[in-house]
């Protein structure tokens, strides 16, 4: 039974360099992200749409317990946010290879997935385009980070990232945009 | 890779570009990229890329995560938990995943639900308390309810729950799957309300009733799941309390969250009526309450706590965007009607208990499901229900709870047991005539029965001409007389109901009036043969004293039956028309906002009293006056003083000074000259009314509240700031003590203060007045009413102020909305509101659309308000700053001295 101020510490270590903290910080996402997931199935096509990455937000809150100075919010947001991405990614990497290499497993491979190779973005996909445009324009791939993995809100990372919240806002219609044309372009 | 000053070029040029409409942006990418084909093309795929609809990497990130989270769901089936095996996963929502268990041993066979409960591992504490009252659910046994049949924690400390493994469907898809008729949807959902009751009876609410926690049996009987269960997971149920638990209560399923819940304010049963509201108006129309005003989480929030859903008989021919007429009237079949005929189904009783159920303040709504599941029934019955009856009682109720009746003299006291006395001698003398009457004896008894209701009308300040003397004493014996006297003539005995409903309306007694008019208005619609003209005007009555006590829509519906009613029978047009016009032009400039429509009828009214015979100087004068009042409402300020002044001085020849309207005239003119910047002119005339109202009325009253919001108005103006506030602090205790706490007009004058703290530059007070004039408007007026346009507008102030540039645009965008829809494009009040919004574009750096409204809106304010009017100031001032700051020296003098 993992106690809150222990996740802030394993975060915490994972920052200063130690791999082996994020395989302690992992399992205690699962649950978090349950809610997320809820989210994501929620946000209907076409009607309002409930934000998956509010719930990603929502479940780091929850996990550190509010122990974070308020000074410090800005900076563990960034790190939350990197985290939730990876976790995301690897397994979205794992379960890609478990595809390739086991044809006859393909009915446990979940909806979202097979809608992701069917023209829709995988969240690989998206991981390498943000590598690129962190290359290109740093400051736009940090936001669109905190946007989509870390669920906050326009004043919050104009807060983290001391912009305005209207410079936010652009940044990430142009960083959206930026990154759904390199997704388009790397699959033709 | 792109090389860096090419990205640069491009990075400007879509930010340039990314807010303007198609052929300007076309233009611009023309003379901006010219032959240089490759940045064209560059930036107009990141602008289409913009412009989808659809979050694609939103979806990208959640589809991530669910597959993540489908493995590991996954790995408890197979395994064992307690005696029972995992078998499959029945579902999952954001608190736990349900599996289906099934126990196989020599004794039986047995299905069951098992729920595995999440977050319990991050919150031990919560384990605890689960541990504790899981004990008090499995006491819940009732055939409805799913029952808890064992718990206990996995290996690694998660808790689970054993739960009676329910076969069926969900609620809603049950009643779609079959057809099910309206009568047969209530009668299912009275059923639900019994095991609701029990439980509640049981000291256990449910917290999360909702279509999907509601299943029915293939034998048709339903079964709620979950009971209790939400509680248990309910962060504030944990001691220590989060900072973001507000964001917690947002994800519990919000479109059934009442209004409690999101605000987090304690949960009672009376959340569990409210769900069940919400369940009923799911099962009637097909949808959710708020689909039609809501597309973002915070919005729906909003719209759960400060608008009133669409009625569902509204709902079912409402389209929603990306709807055909298929997708309604597939709704429509389902419940075996068509659109049009489920509308009418709907409106009326089924609105109205809906409504009840869904009420935003806890306490006003059904006091136990009990009531409600006893008001379907009665609608069921053909009954009346207790939803429409309570409407008024309770805001009548409101409203007079504090209006205390002035101190009975000893002369109305003798007078008022003259009048008792006189009702029952007359009443014999009435017998006597009825017995052989002759035509002029008939005439005699109208005669008497027009003096009788003339003495009751003396209870009127109106005609008494504002002297204290009446009480509701003695209307309330007049009023038992009448009840306990069979033997009363319908005819008389309508008219004597009216006199004192008359009475106690001006009194402020709605309460007691409407029932009084609507028994007047139903012995009139059964008299035989039918006089229509004192039908009209009874239905007049019942309207003015329903919109008095702010039930508009019913009163709006008496109005219009009352005026086609005068209007088929007049010919030509008689005063009794012209009344009527005139009173549906106030319900419409003050119900409805629409100043067009008012200044219409206003116009037929004067036409026709013009052209009647008799002395009409008084109608004339009044009907001036109320002409006017469109006008303010435009922003014309030189023709409403016009009207004002005609009016005035026709009434100034025709009554005494004495005359209550002619105070309130006073005050018209007084707020007019304000608008004009006419200060001493006003100041004066304000005192005069001012003086009238003391001198005559004594007492605080509304008319006061009134006068004295206008003088803090000129005295603001002028730069008093501390006698302004005394003033509207006054006007706002005065009608706090004599209206309904949620009257609207207490939401005015909490605005007027509002703008004062804006003034004073104390935002926090000025935020939360404002707030509280919006929470009291969401109550009173419809959503798109111009004060609530400009209550946000200054809420738009005052979080430009705080550098809120996000919200403060939000707030005037729906002022914006709503002025554009009701007041008009050229109207000064949305150039107010364009002028705030181009200032806030201005700050959060999107000048390019700011500029030119905030330019456009100062042209339309100078012309409409003359240069001395402090919004023409201010947006001059804005205008000018904004130049200064880029160096746009010309144009800053341009606007000192416009030609």
């Amino acid at each position: 039974m993992q106690v809150p101020a222990n996740f802030t510490q394993l975060l915490t270590e994972w920052r200063s360099g130690q791999p082996q903290a994020l395989d302690r910080l992992t399992p205690l996402i699962y649950d978090e992200l349950r809610r997320l997931a809820r989210g994501y199935m929620r946000a209907e096509r076409g009607s309002h749409t409930l934000q998956a990455t509010a719930v990603v937000h929502e479940a780091f809150l929850r996990l550190i317990q509010a122990n974070v100075d308020l000074q410090d919010r800005g900076h563990f947001f960034a790190l939350a946010s990197r985290l939730m991405r990876r976790v995301l990614v690897d397994h979205a990497k794992s379960r890609s290879r478990l595809k390739r290499n086991a044809g006859f497993r393909d009915l446990s491979v979940s909806d979202s997935e097979q809608k992701a190779g069917s023209g829709e973005v995988s969240v690989i996909a998206l991981d390498d385009a943000l590598e690129s445009l962190l290359q290109l324009e740093p400051r736009l791939a940090r936001v669109i980070e905190l946007h989509y993995f870390g669920g906050m809100t326009y004043d919050e990372i104009a807060a983290a990232v001391g912009a305005s919240a209207a410079t936010v806002h652009r940044d990430i219609r142009l960083g959206k945009a930026w990154l759904l044309s390199e997704i388009g372009g790397a699959a033709k | 890779m792109i090389p860096r000053g090419r990205w640069q070029e491009i990075q400007s040029l879509f930010e340039q570009l990314a807010d303007m409409d198609g052929p300007t942006r076309e233009a611009h990418l023309d003379k901006s990229c010219g032959e240089d084909a490759d940045l064209r093309r560059s930036v107009q795929s990141l602008l289409t890329l913009d412009g989808a609809r659809e979050d694609t990497l939103l979806n990208a990130v959640g589809a991530a995560a669910e597959s993540l989270l489908d493995d590991h769901r996954d790995r408890l089936i197979g395994t064992r938990i307690g005696p029972y095996r995992v078998v499959s996963i029945l579902g999952h929502g954001g608190m736990s995943t349900v599996y289906r268990g099934e126990r196989d041993d020599s004794q039986y066979h047995q299905t069951v639900a098992i729920k595995v409960l999440q977050h319990a591992s991050v919150h031990p504490r919560l384990r605890s308390r689960l541990h504790s009252e899981r004990h008090i659910l499995a006491t819940l046994d009732n055939p409805s309810i799913a029952r808890l049949i064992d718990s206990g924690d996995l290996e690694d400390g998660t808790p689970y729950l054993v739960m009676e493994f329910v076969n069926g469907e969900s609620i809603d898809v049950y009643c779609d799957a079959r057809t099910l008729f309206v009568r047969e949807r209530i009668e299912l959902f009275i059923a639900v309300c019994g095991a609701v009751q029990y439980a509640h009876r049981n000291l256990i609410v449910h917290r999360d009733i909702k279509a999907s926690n509601i299943f029915v049996t293939d034998e048709g009987a339903p079964k709620l799941l979950d009971f209790g269960i939400a509680k248990l997971l309910a962060p504030e149920s944990l001691s220590h309390t989060l900072p973001v638990t507000r964001l917690q209560e947002r994800i519990l399923t919000p479109e059934n969250a009442a209004p409690e819940q999101v605000l987090g304010r304690p949960i009672t049963t009376a959340t569990d009526i409210y769900a069940l509201g919400v369940l009923l108006y799911l099962l009637l129309t097909g949808r959710s309450p708020y689909r039609l005003l809501s597309y973002s989480q915070l919005q729906l929030e909003r719209a759960i706590c400060m608008d009133d859903p669409a009625r569902p008989s509204q709902m079912v021919v409402a389209k929603l965007t990306g709807e055909t007429d298929i997708d309604r009237s597939r709704i429509s079949d389902r419940r075996g009607l068509s659109p049009q005929r489920l509308r009418a189904r709907l409106s009326g009783d089924l609105d109205a208990i809906v409504a009840m159920a869904m009420r935003k303040e806890p306490d006003r709504r059904y006091p136990s499901v009990e009531a409600l599941a006893e008001d379907l029934r009665r609608h069921l019955m053909g009954q009346p229900v207790q939803a429409r009856q309570g409407d008024w009682r309770y805001n009548a109720a409101k409203f007079m709870r504090r209006n205390l009746l002035v101190v009975v003299s000893g002369a109305a006291v003798f007078f008022g047991l003259l009048i008792i006395a006189g009702v029952t001698l007359w009443q014999n003398h009435l017998i006597g005539l009825a017995r052989d009457a002759t035509a002029e004896e008939r005439d005699r008894a109208q005669q008497v029965s027009g003096f009788m209701v003339d003495v009751f009308s003396r209870a009127d300040p109106f005609n008494a001409q504002g002297r204290p003397s009446t009480a509701q004493e003695l209307l309330d014996r007049g009023a038992e007389k009448i009840k306990g006297n069979a033997n009363l003539q319908p005819e008389v005995r309508a008219q004597l109901l009216e006199s004192i409903g008359l009475a106690y309306r001006r009194q402020g007694l709605y309460e007691r009036a409407i029932p009084l008019f609507e028994q007047a208005v139903a012995m009139r619609r059964s008299a035989n043969p039918i006089d229509r003209r004192n039908l009209a005007a009874a239905l007049a009555n019942l309207a003015q004293a329903l919109t008095d006590a702010g039930s508009f829509g019913s009163a709006e519906a008496y109005i219009q039956q009352a005026l086609s009613l005068s209007q088929a029978t007049d010919r030509p047009s008689s005063a009794a028309t012209a009344d009527i016009l005139f009173q549906y032009g106030h319900f419409l400039l003050n119900a409805k906002s629409d100043p067009e429509r008012a200044s219409k009828l206003f116009s037929e009214a004067l036409v026709i009293y013009r052209s009647v015979p008799g002395d009409q100087h008084l109608p004339i004068a009044l009907t001036l006056c109320s002409l006017a009042s469109p006008s303010i409402w435009s922003g014309d300020f030189v023709v409403a003083e016009q009207y004002q002044r005609e009016g005035l001085s026709l009434l100034r020849a025709t009554v005494s000074r004495n005359y209550p309207d002619y105070a309130a005239s006073l005050e018209g003119l007084g707020y007019i000259l304000t608008q004009r910047g006419k200060y001493a002119e006003a100041e004066q005339t304000l005192n005069e009314a001012l003086q009238i109202e003391r001198g005559d009325f004594g007492a605080d009253n509304q008319r006061i509240a009134a006068i004295e919001a206008n003088l803090g108005e000129i005295y603001e103006r002028q730069g008093d700031r501390a006698r302004a506030m005394k003033f509207t602090q006054d006007a706002l205790r005065i009608t706090k003590d004599h209206m309904a706490p949620n009257h609207y007009i207490v939401g005015y004058f909490l605005d007027a203060l509002a703008n004062l703290y804006l003034d004073a530059d104390n935002l926090g007070a000025a935020e939360s007045n404002a707030r509280q004039a919006l929470g009291i408007y969401a109550q009173a007026l419809p959503a798109r009413h111009l004060y609530v346009a400009a209550t946000r507008h200054l809420m738009g102030e005052i979080l430009l102020r705080r550098g809120q540039f996000e919200a403060a645009e939000i707030e005037l965008r729906a002022a914006l909305d709503i002025d554009l829809s009701l007041a008009g494009a050229g109207n000064w009040r949305t150039a107010r509101t364009q002028a705030s919004l181009g200032w806030v574009l201005i700050a959060a750096n999107q000048a390019v659309e700011g500029e030119p409204m905030l330019v456009a809106a100062q042209r339309q304010l100078l012309a409409t308000l003359g240069p001395q009017h402090p919004e023409v100031i201010q947006s001059t001032t804005r205008l000018a700053q904004y130049y200064r700051s880029h160096h746009r020296e010309a144009d800053a003098a341009k606007l000192r001295s416009p030609n």
